[in-house]
């Protein structure tokens, strides 16, 4: 399954369905307004009708059915188009991937396409690309995770639940050993202690702007320059802390917020200078990093700076390493007297987009959104943006460790003897290992030996 | 070794030749000799064949399980342990019944006596003591065997299962001795000689406690561990022990006791003489199974460790003392012994060591055990880089049959990972990167709830009577056992209660569980946790008559069907993968896409299958799409890149 049509605010949403299993997801959340016309079950047609989950409607829709062999990737092919805006499409793939679906792999339909014969060789020469593409972008999207809070606490629910396992397994594998076995009451305590903490993570991940998403959108630049004035007036918030004090944004603040329709995840930074207070370096360095993974990156500048020819090694390098996707955004024109002077060469090189600009005043905003949106429409941003669904994998992932949690804990309370309760923790301990892509099995057997003195 | 080299004479023509009376050796003769096979088994001391050099004891979780399963093919340990037990006991009782596992303490003496008088009735087996020199070729497959007495064995298909013996080197405290274990010599050259026909070798080392003489010891202090009061055994086809026959009440006991802090203070005085610390062992040990001082270092805050006191058999008056594998210097050893509270006056009968030896990167292997760069050669055992009896008794058996199938010109027989811990054992060693001697685990077969030992023989006997070592009389037995299985079930998929049966409300009472208010069928009561086959008897006293084990299997399958048709589903899922064979041409190194390592890998290991591949270790999920794309690519050319 995957998203068809770009992220972000459109008029409507495509969401493919593709495989053996799309029909039994799409007949469970479906309810088409003709019954009798979808349940004839007539191929390359269109079905008005709503989306469920539950009892709760997700949103109207219109589904066309393309059955295999005769569709683009050879199997069940059905596209769900639903409206606009990245909540209601949300919505329906984690419904989705409730009902059993996985999100396609960057270039899988092409994939299947070519391994049900339904492409050429010419075609399939691209299928490499994709296929270290995806290696690649599996590690950007490790890294863009490491360090994150969220992943922090993943990793120490994920490591609750290896410990459970770990004592059940070394007390079945090494029956009169020394494992100091936990009794049925303790293993029940510590479910329900791990349960409550992935519930906890879930609806943290929920919380407020719900899945997290957007354009990911890097605002740079030295300190004191406006960054996070420009961030709160885009939020109308003060959520940053601004003040007249250099150096104040000392960790990067991310807000999501939708300019132009298009959804962005803004990431205000620390400014870039050469410091040696050891907090900021960290601050700055956090900032290299963000600029590493944005899609799109908004720099800073003071006009006045910037026509006096004045752009630190720092503000050189941005421009230099980031060139394809920068918008250099000259704040404080408003302030300056009459044109000023020539922009440096760097920021008049092929490609960059110069906007003059202005937080108090509003100036240059309009500017901003459209070249924003016509980024997402060129669809260079786009490619990036992908990873982005894998947020919407990981909450999921999250969501059926949580389930296998559950099923231990009510196989705990039926009496179930400990070999089937170690089935569901393994489950649990596989599904939320996806999040952080850890090897289950190589660990859980490390484990044992290194932490019970078992053996002859 | 030889001063003078001997002159080479013919020793005959066989159809396979074993080279190792070990549990692998004596498991692929007696195989290939009931197949039909003419067999030759060379043993470096006849009089030790199936020894056991380690524990006094057979199975345990997954081990018995295997063992079960060698039994259900017709192999031969099962019913030799049951024969020579001195105390039998299922453990893991309470933890579920795909956990459950048999362990049966032999007599070291009466079963490899046992094992011989097996090897000896079979009419198409040679037995012969000598040391295998160097193997024969010719056009790039095996052509033979000559000890170093000048013997030359003729044979297509020769299987390796010198255990610890290729290049072994014992070590106690300061003392090395180019050695096997257990006071056994060494074979040196075919080590030198396996390293010239262009195997790699890895080098592992393990270790045993010592020995001590049973006068001297108190036990009075000790917890006795007696064998379970039901009759237990591996076989599908019960064996009476030659020592407690059909009473469990005479069985042998094992004693437990605990080492103290005075032990483990005497211990870290001589930290220094312990070879495993001043580097003078360089091979791998397993890390389940340490040394005692291994222990103590690691688990400082342990105060005391258990030891076992096991008999090594009922005439030996020797007993093993399983918890205090050390290889610290004799003297020393002597001295830790009896710190122990009823050991202070223990006579150590034979010394703890460390052994190294090399073993065969069994990467080189498929998973039959044939060696893929040697037409006809197979290794299995120890050799492989495993440890225990029982995995390498499995493995014999396995490389057995697949030799005498190859002499046959039959494809080979190879296990699936659901079809029992036999294909966990043959598939892991065979993809994975071994880091330590491997031993088998329950935790390592994902289908664990479907590989049960109480149903090795409804997953492999078919199998084996296929393969044809399942006798008549075994697959009679067989489907006698199926056919009450099957009426049972049937009859409980049938049975209603009322709500108003009587009989019904005093055993549910009884048993703490409420009346159904509208009736029940008798699966669904099955599924309560309050129900087991005592309740079942006594709301159905007209079942057919069957053992309890078998009343327990079928009740098993009732309680456990939705987590076990889970697993079979994804078994199913899992076949898929495995449908997708791979061709043995296959050039890793052409295929675009593939990441180094996964590129090393692959053309190492040679997957059979796709789902195979996956498993290989350093292997992701996009190396297997680029595999994917390149069959999918190769097949569109016709082949021609092949």
């Amino acid at each position: 399954m995957a998203l068809a049509t770009p992220p972000g605010e459109g008029a409507i949403h495509l969401i493919r369905l593709n495989g053996a299993e799309a029909a039994r997801i799409v007949a469970g959340c479906f309810e088409p307004f003709n019954r009798e016309r979808w349940e004839s079950g007539g191929g390359y047609t269109l079905h008005p009708g709503r989306f469920r989950e539950g009892g709760t409607e997700l949103d109207q829709v219109l589904i066309g059915r393309m059955p295999g062999p005769a569709s683009f990737t050879g199997e069940d092919v059905y596209e769900i188009n639903c409206h606009g805006g990245m909540l209601a499409a949300q919505r329906i793939i984690a419904a989705c991937l409730r009902a059993g679906a996985a999100v396609a792999e960057p270039g899988e339909f092409t994939l299947r396409a070519f391994l049900r014969g339904k492409l050429d060789l010419v075609q399939a020469e691209a299928i490499n690309d994709l296929i270290r593409a995806r290696t690649e972008m599996a590690a950007d999207l490790a890294v863009a995770q490491l360090g994150g809070v969220l992943s922090a606490a993943v990793l120490e629910t994920r490591g609750e639940i290896l410990d459970m396992l770990v004592n059940i397994e070394a007390g079945i594998d090494f029956p009169e050993e020394e494992t100091d076995p936990l009794t049925r009451a303790e293993l029940l305590h510590r479910l329900a202690v791990t349960k409550e903490r992935a519930l906890d993570l879930l609806a943290g991940s929920r919380e407020g702007r719900v899945i997290r998403e957007g354009l990911s959108t890097v605002i740079a630049g030295r300190p004191n320059v406006g960054k996070s004035s420009l961030l709160n007036a885009l939020l109308r918030e003060e959520r940053s802390i601004v003040t007249d004090i250099p150096g104040t944004t000392r960790d990067e603040i991310r807000e999501y917020v939708t300019v132009g329709g298009i959804l962005l995840h803004l990431i205000d930074t620390a400014g870039l200078r050469a410091s040696e207070d050891p907090v900021e370096k960290l601050g700055i360095e956090r900032t290299w990093k963000a600029l590493n993974l944005a899609d799109v990156v908004i720099l800073m500048l003071d006009a006045r700076d910037a026509r006096r020819h004045e752009l630190s090694a720092e503000e050189r390098m941005v421009v230099a390493e980031y060139a394809g996707k920068i918008v250099v955004l000259l704040n404080k024109t408003d302030i300056l007297p009459e044109r000023g002077g020539e922009l440096p060469p760097e920021l008049r090189a092929e490609g960059i987009r110069v906007i003059p600009f202005s937080v108090k005043t509003g100036l240059g905003m309009d500017e901003l959104a459209l070249d924003l949106r016509g980024r997402v429409l060129a669809g260079s941003a786009s490619v990036s943006a992908e990873p982005r669904l894998a947020n919407v994998r990981q909450i999921n992932a999250l969501e059926r460790s949580l389930r296998a949690l559950e099923k231990a804990e009510e196989a705990m309370q039926a009496s179930a003897p400990l070999d089937l309760i170690s089935i569901d923790i393994r489950e649990a301990l596989e599904e939320i290992s996806q999040i952080t892509g850890d090897a289950a099995e190589e660990e859980l057997l490390t484990e044992i030996f290194s932490r019970f003195c078992v053996g002859k | 070794m030889n001063i003078n080299k001997p002159v080479e004479y013919d020793a005959g023509r066989y159809d396979v030749v074993v080279i190792g009376a070990g549990h692998a050796g004596c498991e692929a003769a007696l195989a290939a000799a009931r197949l039909g096979c003419r067999t030759a088994l060379l043993a470096l001391n006849l009089g030790r064949v199936a020894f056991m050099p380690c524990n006094p004891s057979i199975g345990g979780p997954a081990k018995g399980h295997l063992v079960r399963e060698i039994d259900a093919l017709g192999g031969a340990m099962g019913q030799a342990a049951d024969k020579t037990s001195l105390q039998a006991r299922m453990l893991n009782t309470g933890k579920g019944p795909a956990v459950q596992a048999l362990r049966v303490q032999s007599d070291k003496a009466a079963y490899s006596r046992e094992m011989r008088r097996l090897l000896f009735a079979e009419p198409n087996l040679r037995l012969y003591q000598g040391m295998a020199e160097r193997l024969l070729a010719h056009g790039g497959a095996v052509a033979g065997v000559v000890t170093h007495t000048g013997a030359r064995f003729t044979a297509p298909n020769v299987i390796l299962t010198s255990g610890t013996y290729l290049r072994g080197r014992v070590i106690i405290g300061e003392t090395l001795y180019a050695g096997g274990p257990d006071g056994e010599q060494t074979a040196l050259t075919l080590a030198d000689d396996l390293r010239a026909w262009g195997f790699r070798l890895g080098r592992f080392k393990t270790g045993t406690p010592p020995r001590l003489a049973r006068r001297s010891v108190d036990l009075s202090g000790w917890i006795p561990q007696r064998g379970d009061a039901a009759r237990r055994g591996f076989s599908f086809l019960p064996q009476p022990s030659i020592f407690w026959g059909d009473d469990p009440a005479r069985q042998e006991l094992c004693w437990l006791g605990y080492t103290n802090e005075r032990t483990h203070e005497l211990i870290r005085a001589n930290l220094h003489r312990a070879p495993l610390y001043t580097g003078v062992v360089r091979g791998v040990g397993p890390r389940y199974c340490p040394s005692i001082e291994d222990k103590v270092v690691r688990f400082a805050a342990r105060p005391a460790h258990q030891v076992f006191l096991e008999p090594e058999g009922l005439g030996s008056e020797e007993l093993y003392a399983a918890g205090i594998s050390t290889s610290l210097p004799e003297e020393i050893q002597t001295r830790l012994v009896r710190t122990i509270a009823g050991l202070e006056k223990a006579e150590l009968v034979k010394p703890g060591y460390a052994i190294e030896y090399d073993y065969i990167l069994p990467r080189q292997l498929t998973p039959g055990m044939a060696v893929k760069e040697c037409a006809g050669l197979f290794s299995a055992g120890q050799i492989n880089g495993t440890s225990g009896y029982e995995e390498a008794a499995a493995q014999g058996l396995l490389a057995g049959i697949n030799a005498a199938r190859r002499a046959r010109g039959e494809a080979p027989f190879i296990p699936g990972r659901a079809d029992g811990y036999i294909g966990v054992l043959a598939d892991d060693i065979v993809s994975k990167e071994l880091l330590e001697p491997y031993r088998l685990l329950t935790a390592r077969a994902e289908y664990r709830l479907l590989l049960r030992q109480d149903n090795a023989d409804a997953r492999l006997t078919p199998l084996g009577r296929e393969i044809g070592l399942v006798t008549d009389e075994r697959w009679r037995v067989f489907q006698a056992k199926m056919e009450r299985r099957e009426a049972v079930l049937t009859r409980w998929e049938g049975q209603r209660f009322s709500p108003r049966d009587e009989n019904l409300r005093a055993v549910l009472t009884a048993a703490g569980t409420a009346m159904p208010t509208g009736g029940a069928g008798a699966a669904e009561l099955i599924r309560r946790p309050e129900i087991t086959a005592k309740e079942i008897t006594a709301l159905m006293p007209d079942l057919p008559d069957m053992p309890a084990d078998e009343l327990d299997e079928a009740v098993t399958l009732i309680k456990y069907a939705g987590y076990i048709a889970q697993q079979e589903l994804n078994v199913a899922k899992a076949r898929k993968k495995e449908r997708r064979l791979l061709p043995p041409d296959l050039d890793y190194g052409s295929i675009t896409g593939l990441a180094h390592e996964a590129r090393q890998r692959l053309r190492e290991v040679c997957p059979r299958d796709l789902g195979q591949a996956a498993r290989v270790s350093g292997v992701t999920p996009a190396d297997i799409t680029a595999l994917l794309v390149h069959l999918e690519r190769r097949r569109r050319d016709g082949s021609t890149d092949g």
